[in-house]
């Protein structure tokens, strides 16, 4: 399969520690691909070895069908970059800085005044376009940042935890122009973020990456839905414990329940299925005659997913420690 | 590679009027050591027919390229916000974020020198070599300024430190007056004509006299700009040899 990104087996080291240990992915072209892990897990190594600020220890990598290691200049003229560090020179103003940028990716003349005018409108830019950067907030300096990385209309756009430091009504306005981007321009997003919802939200798939290592990919659907656990919570009317003790005994007999507990009156069961289970449910208070005033089922979220996984990259780690220390 | 300098160039030439605060002390500082140092020596330091003033001009000069004119401090500032970082994302030419900044400093010299040297003629400096030979001192002042700059940058690019971009400017300082600052190497010191030998700031100072007091001295002139070609050499090789190492590692080494 041919990608906008490719990694076959990326590692790099710094000393003995590999932050990023045969990571292999591909990223479609036209797709928000969202890179999430916890801290220390390999994102941002990963995103500036894309984006050719680091050379990889060993592994491929090509963007836009290009070998990074080969040919870095052309990948530069396909990319756009808003790294997580960045800081901009406080010394100009935004549009300065933006036509700056422009000239270094090559634009001139109408085609730059084109490229700063939509980058300025893109992100609501325009608002501070022509104050100096060094009395900006960190939010309007992120929103600048990415700006920067749109002057040139990039076919492949890094962000590296985008909108860390950005007001709710900001956040969303990036999120609608990743979108569009996307949608009407068809440019490959390669996004990392902490933020789950973020990724939930925007990517077409998901990575999620612990230890430096790839531990699960997919569509924020599949991921959740391979996670198998749905939560079907019952209220009791009476908030009787008796009634709530009788529910969980009849509900393990299903094959779908994967535990059951009650406390205050309400069920809480763990099921491999939640529409059967919520079936199973409804048949088991009319047979018992048992008054509920409420039922619902909660869908695992992408927060689940993650701890799950990365809880279990924790463990193994712990566990190998261990192992290292006892012998 | 044109393209990228001029942009580089432009955007620390644009920032000039709004870093007044760094550019005084670098017009400031020759200004003042010219008038104190030509009102303090100018009656025991005559030196036969030359009048003090116009032996003592091209160290001001001088003084002008080492006493902060250099755009490394933006570097430094580049590194330590991470925007280098930005910068080298672009498909800009590495070497071009180098010299496009040395572009600038070439014209922040040559702009620099060009208040001091009004100050000289009206303490009543004559220029033997003419209109051709005063634009000619400030081209040969404007290019040692360019050529001194690698220095600096070479140590802003390799540390990200501004102390030590700093510290450098203070010893290069000291460096201008090893020389034949304040009188010709005859009347040095035996250690001191010495250091005077071997330090290329003496060739560069004869070759701007040369203009000044002697007219057209051609052999002057060419000693005066292999050493300024010399300089220049050695400080580029250290600065590209520090902008690769800069490329490499980066602004931050991150996990």
């Amino acid at each position: 399969m041919t990608g906008a990104i490719q990694v076959e087996g990326l590692v790099r080291t710094y000393g003995n520690t590999r932050a990023v240990d045969g990571l292999s992915i591909v990223v479609r072209e036209s797709e928000v691909y969202g890179f999430i892990g916890p801290n220390g897990a390999g994102k941002t190594t990963t995103l500036r070895i894309l984006s050719t600020l680091l050379a990889p220890t060993s592994g491929t990598v090509t963007v836009a069908g290009i070998d990074i290691e080969r040919d870095p200049h052309s990948v530069r003229r396909l990319i756009g970059v808003a790294l997580q560090e960045s800081g901009l020179d406080g010394m100009q103003t935004s549009e300065e800085i933006l036509a700056f940028h422009g000239r270094l990716q090559g634009l001139r003349g109408k085609s730059l005044k084109r490229g700063v005018e939509r980058a300025i409108a893109c992100l609501g830019v325009e608002g501070f376009a022509s104050e100096r950067i060094s009395t900006l907030s960190g939010g309007m300096k992120r929103r600048l940042d990415i700006a920067i990385a749109l002057v040139h209309s990039p076919a492949i756009l890094f962000l590296d935890e985008p909108t860390v430091g950005m007001d709710p009504t900001s956040r969303r306005t990036l999120w609608e122009e990743i979108s569009r981007l996307r949608r009407d321009e068809g440019t490959t997003v390669f996004l990392t973020t902490q933020y789950l919802d973020e990724a939930d939200q925007l990517a077409d798939r998901i990575g999620i990456i612990a230890g430096g290592q790839l531990k699960a990919e997919g569509s924020p659907a599949d991921l959740k839905k391979a996670l198998q656990r749905d939560v079907v919570n019952v209220t009791v009317s009476s908030r009787d414990d008796e009634d709530a003790e009788q529910i969980v005994k009849l509900t393990e007999n299903n094959e779908a329940t994967i535990s059951a507990a009650h406390s205050n009156g309400v069920v809480s069961i763990q099921s491999l299925n939640g529409d059967i289970t919520m079936a199973h449910m409804l048949e088991i208070v009319a047979s018992a005659s048992i008054g509920i005033s409420d039922i619902s089922l909660r869908r695992p979220t992408l927060d689940d997913v993650f701890i799950e996984l990365t809880s279990e990259m924790s463990a193994a780690s712990t566990g190998r420690e261990d192992n290292e220390n006892g012998a | 590679m044109v393209r990228d300098m001029q942009t580089v160039a432009g955007r620390a030439l644009r920032a000039l009027p709004r870093q007044r605060t760094s550019l005084t002390p670098a017009l400031f500082t020759p200004i003042f050591f010219y008038v104190v140092n030509v009102a303090s020596l100018e009656h025991i330091a005559s030196l036969g027919q030359v009048p003090f003033e116009e032996f003592y001009l091209p160290v001001s000069i001088v003084v002008v390229a080492v006493t902060g004119a250099s755009r490394a401090g933006t570097f430094v500032g580049d590194i330590a916000t991470g925007y280098f970082d930005k910068l080298c994302v672009t498909p800009v030419r590495r070497s071009a974020l180098l010299f496009g900044l040395m572009i600038a400093d070439f014209v922040v010299v040559a702009c620099l020198s060009v208040p001091v040297l009004l100050i000289g003629i009206v303490h009543g400096v004559r220029f033997e070599s003419g209109v051709l030979g005063i634009l000619l001192f400030i081209l040969l002042a404007s290019l040692w300024g360019l050529a001194f700059a690698g220095f600096p940058y070479a140590l802003a690019l390799r540390t990200g430190n501004p102390a030590v971009v700093t510290s450098a400017f203070t010893l290069f300082f000291s460096v201008a007056y090893l020389t034949t600052a304040f009188v010709p190497r005859d009347l040095l010191a035996p250690w001191l004509r010495w250091v005077s030998d071997g330090n290329p700031l003496t060739y560069l100072l004869e070759g701007l006299r040369s203009l000044v007091i002697d007219g057209w001295d051609g052999q002057a002139l060419l000693v005066a700009m292999l050493t300024v070609f010399g300089v220049g050499l050695v400080s580029m090789t250290l600065a590209l040899r520090s902008l690769s190492y800069r490329v490499r590692v980066g602004t931050q080494e991150v996990y």
